[in-house]
């Protein structure tokens, strides 16, 4: 287990992994990825039906079996169907993806009470909640948990405040699960992401000026794809990142890496006239 | 077939240094069982050197070995003299070399604490500097190499703690330099590792005691552990990870278990 055959490295056959919002965005990449290297699929999702049928005749292909679940998991009663359902389905957790989220926008001052308990519902109570249910399959051959999570939980964006604290909280949340759970051989780390262009981009007030902001600043020239941090998440559940625990990745392509004063030059125009104020 | 890693680095050229031995060496078997051509940096060890450049070679690479001091100013430009003779494009750098002196800063010598800073941080921005051009052609990557003691206190460790410090910052600076022209930078942080080192050092055993029995984690690494990590980080996977230090440490510092004291202070049935 701690040291794999050096030929097959990152191979995941014979796995299964449960991802919740596994049907669309940064989670069905992952969900993609992981049936591409073995694993087995069971794929939670909140109300979209015929999007979750979608994803699942995306991965079929692929030849993997795929348990569609659908639940509330902000809901002890939501998450207690979803471990009924594993138990009467696959049976079987080696690696856990807490990947559902959401988030309500907004200013500190502007922040409501049910805005805010939502976001941490969703965010931090939901993935205790299902890391806790996946415990007792996880603890069988010691598996990964590995959560998304932002930026926004390390620095600060407008109106973002309600995701990046929660998401802060959840990283803690997956530090502290690491801790505990290292014991029975359970690994849990986090991606954060910067922005990365989901339909999540669009509750942003201004998503244009995020998507020229990303491009601009970024290493890519344009802004993160889903695949840019799937790509880590999914290598965070494999054996190649076997000494890696309770940490947080920071996947931001340098976007807010350093200053560049060279761009906020007084002779360049424009731009360096109000750049003070920025 | 599954989509595993195994053949990332096909048709690239890795350039490691102190790769003679521990975890360099790891990282040079490593590069080399997924396709990539391999330059062995070493100081001392020749014939060690000559052993990791004929494992690689069984594997069907190329690999040369390049003796340098690179705490010697001229160092880094020895070292790219052996490897332009060699080789013709540079992919991934990654400068393992270092060494670790342990002394209560009570007892700390200049000497001891320049050699450090001039192994982790000095002789890494020279042999960077000298690979920054070949890797602007390549849009190569930099994987530096760092340790946990850059972020604790582990006693007598200061003087690799605070170079290693200095080399993450190093790291900060370079990364947000250097992606403008699509070199991509980043660091793994390591715990304890099986490297020898253990050995050499007289509180050695004391060392892999406390991290085997008193920290939550796995305890001592072994290269092996290291090298997927430094993998991941020089390829395509990683490729929206630019500037971030990865702790790799199985555990080690996650945070603190109360257990021997519960047991100190409530006796051994005592549970959390």
């Amino acid at each position: 287990m701690k040291h794999p055959p050096p030929e097959n490295p990152g191979d995941l056959t014979g796995k299964v992994a449960l991802v919740t919002g596994g049907t669309r965005g940064i989670g069905l990449e992952i969900s993609e990825r992981l049936a591409k290297r073995g694993a087995d699929l069971i794929l939670v999702f909140k109300k979209d039906v015929e999007n979750a049928k979608a994803a699942e005749a995306r991965l079929a292909p692929i030849g993997r079996r795929i348990q569609l679940i659908q639940a509330d998991l902000r809901k002890p009663e939501g998450v207690d169907s979803v471990f009924e359902q594993v138990a009467t389905g696959l049976d079987q957790i080696d690696i856990l993806v807490l990947n559902a989220a959401f988030g309500t926008m907004g200013e500190v001052h502007r922040m409501g009470r049910a805005s805010w308990r939502a976001s941490y519902d969703t965010n931090v109570l939901s993935p205790m909640l299902t890391a806790k249910g996946a415990l007792p399959w996880l603890k069988q051959n010691g598996g990964v948990i590995t959560a998304t999570s932002t930026l926004g939980a390390h620095t600060a964006y407008p109106t973002y405040v309600a995701i990046g604290s929660s998401k802060a909280a959840m990283e803690a949340l997956v530090r502290f699960m690491s801790f505990e759970w290292a014991k029975y051989g359970i690994r849990a780390n986090s991606v954060a992401a910067g922005p990365v262009d989901t339909r999540a981009i669009d509750w942003f007030r201004y998503p244009e000026a995020v998507r020229i902001f990303t491009a601009k600043k970024g290493l890519a020239g344009r802004m993160g794809m889903p695949h840019d941090i799937a790509d880590i998440a999914v290598w965070l559940c494999t054996d190649e990142s076997r000494w890696i625990y309770g940490q947080s990745i920071i996947a931001e392509a340098g976007i807010l890496l350093g200053v560049d004063y060279e761009e906020w030059s007084p002779n360049t125009g424009a731009d360096a006239s109000e750049g003070g104020a920025a | 077939m599954t989509d595993v890693m195994c053949n990332r680095f096909e048709g690239q050229v890795v350039l490691i240094t102190g790769a003679s031995r521990g975890i360099g060496a790891a990282i040079a078997r490593r590069f080399a069982a997924e396709g990539a051509d391999v330059a062995v940096g070493y100081h001392q060890s020749k014939e060690a050197a000559e052993a990791v450049v004929a494992e690689v070679e069984a594997m069907g690479r190329k690999a040369v070995a390049i003796q340098a001091d690179l705490t010697d100013r001229k160092g880094a430009k020895t070292l790219f003299e052996g490897f332009h003779a060699a080789f013709d494009r540079l992919d991934v750098l990654v400068p393992a070399a270092g060494h670790a002196e342990i002394k209560p800063l009570e007892e700390m010598d200049v000497e001891t604490w320049q050699r450090s800073f001039a192994i982790h941080l000095d002789a890494v921005l020279e042999t960077c500097k000298a690979a920054y051009p070949l890797l602007q052609e390549s849009k190569g990557r930099i994987v530096m190499l760092s340790t946990v003691g850059a972020h604790a206190a582990f006693t007598g460790f200061a003087a690799v703690g605070a170079a290693k410090a200095g080399l993450e910052s190093l790291l900060q600076y370079m990364a947000s330099e250097w992606i403008k022209n699509g070199v991509r930078c980043n660091a793994v942080s390591c715990g304890t590792v099986d490297t020898g080192i253990l050995e050499r050092w007289a509180i050695g055993p004391q060392v892999r005691e406390f991290v085997q029995s008193k920290t939550v984690g796995l305890g001592v690494a072994k290269p092996e552990d290291v090298s997927p990590i430094v993998a991941f980080l020089a390829a395509e996977e990683s490729r929206y990870i630019v500037g971030f230090t990865l702790v790799a440490d199985g555990g080690m510092t996650l945070g603190i278990d109360f257990e021997e004291w519960v047991h100190a202070a409530y006796g051994k049935d005592a549970k959390l």
